[in-house]
């Protein structure tokens, strides 16, 4: 039998190969695969000396290469990463560590205070050194515990690897599993069909609570290329994005549309700045064809333009590569067809995609999705998503639900209903998002109590104590009770022709 | 005054026209008030009321996160092409 080749094996290959390629760079600092190594050998050992194998690692850390580091330390010990985007409120971050159950959280000085709280040992990394906090505050420090025989773990297939939060209906975020085989099948198919090199470097937009970001990082060392992390303050500026593209020598771009469209919107990009580029890849949302076709007037004739399509729970598990006839319609392109390996059926009954393979999760940490939990069984997840099929591709079409997808954002309106509800001037309260041709726009439609006065800016800063930016609605309409049909439902038509 | 003037826009396009709580330090961007691209209509505005042109330089979250930074940006470049 061959052996599973896990992504971590990968990445100790590409350490052997290529220990003085550059692994990552980040802002003005530049790491090789042989420095990341001892780094992740050594914080790994003292992962695995604190009985750590198999067990939660939360990380909250500013995007960086620390991140990067306890990313790889985690998975080389065993241990399951559980990444958060620290620049999300931190009422959230609670809320997903409640969720978690870590047994150890990787965190930073300044951070650690905010978790004073959370009764979880730390792994705190400082200027001078990193060291455990235990539950009773005894502080270890790393460098008596350094044992350099430190091995990485080989992986089972069906070991957890991470877990990633999206947005719960319930206002309760959803713990996502990703296995070693989910990761590894959807990689390697990546390296092959983009025929990855040591020469490239991958850009890493997204956050690494995203699992966008599972693509920057491993693909790239599953062959000994670099990444170009993009840190969150970065993430906006388009000058440090188009910068970045040269400086780096970027040759893969991997990101929702809307950072690519941002890019377009200040003539930044031009055939000089994107002439080291070999794909540009998109994810996350529907781009609009307009914009799509300004993006490829933008791009060296070289560089190939893909969609990549799937929910976290079943990463990237349909692909397709644009063509210039693609271009020439009137509607978004397909999110394409199966990885192989991979199947892809409609629900004849209500027209949803579902998805069997190997990428699919083998569930949820921390809740029941009555519909899902049996198809996650059988590798199948049923993504909400309504498709067409036409010509041997599929085209999305709209959601079964409430989710939505701002800027690549999984946003289930039942979570921002449910926060606004606490707010105590609030007597009932219903988010809808809005989308013309040019925008989406997320509305509460609010009732107040009895003579309180609500004000939009109160709202939204309540909002935005409990939700990331993305999910604070961006207008607020008042009204004295929400339209209702005959059922006593209330009436979504009329709310949309209030907005 | 051009602050005036943005800060009107900013009620009128945003905000539905209620003006009460917001201050010209009140965060447009963490408070979801302008989003990324509503900056673009913002540089549109900048250009249309004073003749400036913010360059891709220009175009950041720090630049564009309250009223009072909006306007140091359009005196600065006002003073720069001076």
């Amino acid at each position: 039998m061959t052996e599973f080749n896990s992504i971590m094996s990968g990445f100790e290959r590409s350490c052997k190969q290529f220990p003085e390629n550059i692994a990552v760079h980040c802002l003005d600092e530049s790491v090789s695969y042989e420095t990341l190594e001892q780094t992740v050998l050594q914080w790994s050992n003292a992962f695995l000396n604190e009985d750590l194998k198999g067990k939660r690692i939360l990380i909250h850390l500013d995007k960086g290469i620390e991140y990067v580091k306890s990313i790889y330390a985690c998975l080389a010990a065993g241990a399951i990463y559980v990444p958060v985007d620290a620049s999300q409120p931190i009422e959230r971050i609670l809320s997903i560590i409640s969720q978690a159950q870590p047994d150890l959280i990787i965190t930073d000085e300044s951070k650690c205070k905010m978790l004073n709280d959370v009764l979880v040992s730390r792994f705190v990394l400082s200027q001078e050194s990193c060291y455990f906090l235990n539950k009773d505050q005894k502080q270890v420090f790393l460098d008596e515990r350094l044992d350099k025989k430190a091995i990485f773990h080989k992986a089972k297939p069906d070991e957890v690897a991470a877990i990633l939060f999206t947005s719960g209906s319930t206002g309760v975020p959803k713990g996502v599993q990703i296995s070693h085989k989910n990761l590894a099948y959807f990689i390697n198919w990546a390296v092959d069909s983009l025929n990855l090199t040591q020469k490239d470097v991958l850009s890493n937009h997204a956050s690494f609570s995203f699992d966008l970001s599972t693509f920057d990082l491993f693909a790239a060392s599953q062959v000994g290329a670099a990444t170009w992390v993009i840190t969150t303050q970065q993430q906006k500026f388009v000058a440090e994005l188009v910068n970045g593209i040269k400086k780096y020598n970027v040759s893969i771009w991997y990101s929702v549309p809307s950072v690519l469209s941002m890019m377009v919107a200040t003539n930044a990009l031009d055939k000089n700045t994107t002439s080291r580029l070999r794909h540009v890849i998109f994810a996350g949302e529907v781009y609009p064809i307009g914009a799509l076709r300004t993006l490829n007037t933008c791009l060296a004739d070289t560089c190939s333009l893909h969609n990549w399509y799937g929910p976290t729970e079943t990463n990237v598990c349909l692909y397709h590569k644009i063509t210039n006839e693609d271009l020439t319609k009137d509607h978004p392109v397909p999110i394409g067809k199966p990885l192989a390996g991979s199947d892809a059926v409609i629900d004849c009954d209500t027209g949803e995609l579902i998805i069997y393979g190997p990428s699919v999760t083998p569930g949820y940490s921390n809740v029941i999705d009555g519909r899902n939990a049996k198809l996650h069984e059988q590798f199948g997840h049923a993504t909400g998503d309504l498709v067409r099929f036409e010509n041997g591709v599929y085209y999305y079409q709209d959601r079964i639900d409430d989710m939505v997808k701002i800027n690549g954002h999984r946003i289930e309106l039942g979570e921002i209903n449910a926060c606004l509800s606490t707010m105590p001037e609030i007597y009932e309260v219903v988010v809808q998002c809005i989308t013309t041709d040019f925008q989406q726009k997320l509305i509460a439609y609010i009732v107040p109590n009895t003579e309180a006065k609500i004000n939009t800016l109160a709202v939204k800063q309540f909002a935005s104590e409990k939700l990331p930016r993305y999910m604070v609605p961006n207008n607020v309409k008042c009204l004295s009770q929400l339209p209702r049909n005959a059922n006593g439902k209330v009436d979504y038509k009329i709310l949309r022709s209030l907005a | 005054m051009f602050i005036d003037n943005l800060r009107k826009y900013i009620v009128d396009s945003y905000l539905d026209g209620q003006s009460d709580m917001l201050s010209n330090d009140t965060q447009l961007l963490a408070l979801n008030i302008v989003d990324s691209a509503s900056i673009f209509d913002l540089v549109d505005f900048i250009k249309e009321q004073t003749g400036v042109i913010v360059s891709m330089m220009e175009i950041n979250p720090i630049n564009f996160s309250s009223i009072n930074e909006v306007n140091a940006l359009v005196c600065r470049l006002q003073e720069k092409g001076a």
